[in-house]
């Protein structure tokens, strides 16, 4: 063994080691944060809202977003919300109203255009700042578990557990609680799909309200562009509406 | 639905025909509305050009046609058919049926809403030229600082799409933006097309002024806070204040989660207000003279003050957790009217009520105000007073698809209020039902003032209608 390829061995048999050894809550945080939002993209998704007699509303947008805490959204479908638009800057969320021809500012822990997601939940995909996590036993196979708290009130839950696949991190379930313990909603995350050389994520999230067990929302990704541009006037009140 | 949707694309086509090639987006609605109103015949002020029954139909279509990303036409219009009928009025201490005749309300609307080309030439510099509604200040159902659009429904914020000609240059940086805006004031025009802008012409001079509006905004998010700050210059145009400087400021937070917070305001030096001239309305004959003598019964005794004048509305908004919302608003305007101006307005009305039992041509009194531009409202609403309150209740969502609304619009000066309850059922997504009802409500006799008959006269409270209700089917393509 020459001194050179020492150095090497010694990185490779540390890095194996890294590599078996339980990940930190803060890095499954951020590869949550990473896999669900990454820095910048611009996308186009449906959102399916099941309600309690069963009927469905379905809508159709474009989402765009810059760094941690800069987010746009289109309604595209169907025609009665269509124009609507919401802007997230920071700790601030404002909707866009075309009849009304002027944007409003909303809490972030309104609903997501009435289904069972709330703004934070779609806005907000910022869980490694936003969460202290802890790493528990899981009680599905092959899956890391993590116990989330809310660092702030801004959070739309109070308490978040999450599990993720041991083989690449992809989250898988998670609940999401009040402050009171109560659980308020669960998601099933599912259809991992590699939407671009080496960024995969799951294309569907199913957000079942467990307040409401009727109730559902599901959120199906269609297409998803990493290096769309996003020059930080898209995220200005004065954007919407054009 | 396609026809509807193959109209929508024509009138695309006839908006921006000389577009070759752009990407056109349209969308629309259809909306039906019928109405019964209970006119208060015995009231003080004259019924009889309002229709008791009331069919309205309007074709909305919203056009933007793209020729690159951030480089766009954009057009905003409807067309409103009326059916009115069922007139009725005072006649000999009679409330009777008239027969149906031409009125302003049963007249088709054609209404340009909006139409405007607006470029960006790099995203910190934005360009728009044409009829916008370009709203700055923060409040909901009424803005001191809107000195430019047709005034909204405080019952319903989304009812009027009409804005202002105007020229706008934008800097939107991340976050701050600055605006500036000129905006040549509309002196003639018909369906929202003007036919004489800025100057009055030479076969028609009735003045020789340059009408006009400037303004530069600057707004700012500071600590999670919008604020802006707003500097106007006008001449004779959104009212009669020569060479006018105004300055106006918002700001809109919210606290505690869910807790919004919003305050407007405008300063202004004096004011175009309108005042009834209280000696000039006590008898006919007084009023007689008073407009013989080349006078009018209205004052603008205001007009070269230079006391600063403010126009104030403070605000809340309250989200529930089961998505309910709560607004409350506070609109103080120092130039308006005073106990002693709603006396002589109250006295102003019986002259006119004893005009019309004698059969004389219509007294000079029109104290409604008049809507020059824009979708026919349900409420005309132009703030006479000092003080009112804005409150709206609002529980969407039930059963997914029902909401019911509470508004109520009142005048603190005399606690007379208007009531409007609705019920909107979102049959599908692209139906939506709605019931409203109207009620004006007087408020305490001791509050109003009295008029020379011994009538009890209200804000409110007088209003040519006794009641009102409303059916509304909304189709959107």
């Amino acid at each position: 063994m020459s001194m050179r390829t020492l150095p090497l061995l010694l990185a490779l048999s540390l890095g194996t080691a890294a590599l078996a050894a339980e990940p930190t809550p803060e890095a499954i945080l951020r590869a949550y944060d990473a896999t669900m939002g990454p820095p910048t993209f611009e996308a186009e998704n449906e959102l399916t809202s099941v309600r309690e007699d069963g009927s469905s509303r379905t809508y159709v947008m474009r989402f765009l977003k810059r760094d941690l805490d800069k987010f746009r959204v289109w309604f595209r479908e169907p025609a009665s919300v269509k124009g609507q638009e919401i802007l997230r800057l920071g700790e601030n969320v404002w909707v866009y109203l075309p009849n009304l021809k002027r944007a409003n500012r909303v809490a972030n822990r309104d609903a997501f255009q009435g289904g069972d997601f709330n703004n934070a939940d779609v806005l907000r995909v910022n869980y490694a700042a936003d969460y202290a996590g802890t790493l528990v036993p899981s009680e599905l196979p092959d899956t890391y578990c993590v116990q989330l708290k809310a660092r702030h009130a801004d959070t739309a839950y109070d308490a978040v557990t999450l599990f993720v696949r041991k083989k690449d991190l992809q989250p898988v379930r998670a609940r999401y609680f009040a402050s009171s313990g109560k659980l308020l909603r669960s998601a099933e995350f599912s259809d991992v799909k590699e939407f671009a050389p080496g960024y995969s994520r799951p294309a569907k999230v199913v957000m079942r309200n467990e307040l409401l067990p009727a109730r559902s929302s599901t959120l199906v990704l269609r297409r998803i562009d990493l290096s769309a541009d996003a020059p930080p006037q898209r995220f200005t009140q004065a954007d919407l509406g054009r | 639905m396609s026809r509807v949707r193959a109209l929508a694309l024509l009138l695309a086509g006839l908006a921006f025909s000389a577009a070759a090639g752009p990407k056109v987006e349209a969308t629309g609605y259809l909306d039906g509305r019928f109405s019964f109103t209970r006119s208060r015949t015995w009231g003080l002020l004259p019924t009889d050009d309002q229709p008791q029954v009331q069919g309205l139909l309007e074709l909305n279509t919203q056009v933007k046609v793209s020729v690159r990303e951030h480089s766009f036409g954009y057009s905003d219009v409807s067309l409103v058919a009326n059916r009115p009928g069922a007139y009725r009025g005072w006649r000999d201490g009679q409330d009777v049926a008239l027969p149906d005749h031409p009125t302003a309300a049963a007249l088709p609307v054609v209404s340009l809403n909006e139409v405007y080309w607006s470029h960006e030439f790099v995203p910190a510099l934005h360009l728009l030229v044409g009829k916008k509604r370009i709203t700055w200040g923060a409040g909901v159902a009424f803005n001191p600082t809107d000195l430019l659009n047709p005034r909204r429904d405080p019952t319903d914020p989304t009812f009027q799409r009409a804005g202002a000609w105007l020229a706008q240059l934008e800097v939107p940086l991340e976050n701050v933006t600055f605006s500036l805006m000129a905006a040549p004031t509309v002196l003639a025009q018909g369906s929202g097309i003007p036919t004489q802008m800025i100057r009055w012409p030479s076969w028609d001079k009735r003045d020789s002024e340059d009408h006009y509006q400037l303004a530069a905004r600057a707004y700012a998010l500071v600590a999670e806070a919008d604020l802006n700050l707003m500097v106007f210059y006008g001449n004779r145009s959104v009212d009669a204040l020569p060479h006018a400087l105004r300055v106006g400021v918002s700001a809109s937070r919210y606290f505690f989660v869910d807790q919004e917070l919003h305050v407007e305001a405008l300063f202004q030096q004096g004011s175009a207000r309108a005042y009834p001239r209280a000696g000039c309305v006590q008898s006919l004959r007084q009023a007689a003279g008073c407009v013989s003598a080349g006078g009018s019964l209205f004052e603008t005794r205001a007009l070269s003050d230079e006391a600063i004048v403010p126009r104030v509305l403070v605000g809340t908004r309250r989200q529930f957790l089961d998505d309910s919302l709560v607004s409350l608003e506070y609109l103080y305007q120092a130039d308006g009217w005073t106990r002693g101006d709603y006396q002589a307005y109250a006295d102003g009305l019986t002259l006119l009520k004893q005009a019309r039992d004698l059969g004389l041509p219509g007294v000079p009194l029109a104290f409604a105000p008049v809507q020059q531009d824009g979708l026919p409202v349900r409420f005309a609403f132009e703030p006479r007073g000092q003080h009112y309150l804005f409150a709206s209740w609002q529980k969407p969502r039930i059963r997914d698809d029902f909401t019911l609304q509470l508004v109520v619009v009142a005048s603190l000066l005399d606690l007379s209020t208007l009531v409007t309850p609705s019920f909107a059922w979102s049959a599908t997504e692209w139906l939506t039902l709605t019931a409203y009802g109207f009620v004006p409500l007087p408020g305490p006799a001791g509050l109003a003032v009295t008029a020379a008959d011994g009538t009890k006269v209200s804000e409110f409270g007088s209003a040519p209608f006794a009641g009102r209700g409303m059916l509304e089917a909304k189709l959107f393509f």
